[in-house]
């Protein structure tokens, strides 16, 4: 981890009703920094499509969990990392898939890869896991 | 969320889906877009003018609405998207997948025209 970054933490019950808090801050902190008003919808969206994501497969739709987010910004990046305590997902299964299979589901992932960087998946540790994506500043924001 | 549904010209139903649409409110919306297109007797509107924020699940909903119209040769369009809801169906590749009308009246121009 950065030493040097600015860093924010927060922590959600895993029900969707709650998702609306997390674009609420996602929204708020990402105008502040100066993201476009595009590219604060568009980061919002995959913060949102990672913990929607959290919440069905990871927990099976149990909304008495949790999901920890941690936003690091350094001067050239916007990191997120989402940690769940759920089921680990099968990183063979969540590649996108192909747009062309039009059907319902399964565009989440295809939203969180589109929009970020990068998006990478820590399933190693003993409970759950760690998605981090991250997303250059730069490329975002209409201003410094 | 709230849902306004009207009927402008008889068999033709609008309906009009207000704030948010993602997992957490599309339940209660597939429930009423499924009913409607099964009411419907010549064709469906849906009036996105008023969605805030739309995620994954909201498409799956509007393509699902799609194919149960399909099912029932049913005219089924889109019109007024918000940049929130055009965002999405463009990160999806599928704004040419829906027929998108450039107003309530133009969807309802092209129903009466097809039937």
């Amino acid at each position: 981890m950065d030493a040097t970054a600015d860093r924010f933490t927060l922590s959600i019950p895993s029900h969707p009703r709650y998702l609306c808090v997390l674009r609420g801050f996602f929204g708020s902190l990402l105008t502040s920094l100066g993201f476009s008003s595009y590219e604060e919808r568009r980061v919002t969206l995959a913060v949102h499509e990672a913990c929607a994501n959290v919440i069905e497969h990871g927990y099976q739709g149990d909304t008495g969990q949790r999901i920890d987010l941690t936003v690091l910004l350094t001067p050239d990046d916007l990191a997120v990392e989402i940690r769940d305590y759920g089921i680990k997902p099968d990183l063979a299964a969540i590649q996108p898939r192909a747009l062309q299979d039009v059907r319902p589901g399964g565009l989440g992932t295809h939203f969180m890869r589109s929009i970020m960087d990068s998006v990478t998946y820590d399933v190693s540790l003993d409970t759950g896991t760690l998605l981090r994506m991250t997303k250059r500043r730069s490329e975002s924001c209409t201003s410094p | 969320m709230h849902v306004a549904i009207e009927s402008l010209q008889p068999g033709i139903t609008v309906v009009c889906p207000q704030g948010t649409l993602d997992m957490n409110s599309v339940p209660e919306f597939r429930h009423t877009l499924e009913a409607e297109v099964q009411r419907a007797e010549r064709g469906l509107i849906v009036v996105l003018a008023e969605v805030e924020f739309m995620d994954s699940s909201g498409i799956a909903v509007l393509i699902e609405g799609l194919k149960w119209s399909r099912g029932r040769t049913l005219p089924y369009l889109l019109t007024q998207l918000t940049p929130a809801v055009q965002m999405v169906l463009e990160l999806a590749r599928l704004e040419h997948f829906f027929t998108i009308a450039e107003s309530v009246e133009d969807a309802v121009g092209q129903i009466i025209q097809a039937s």
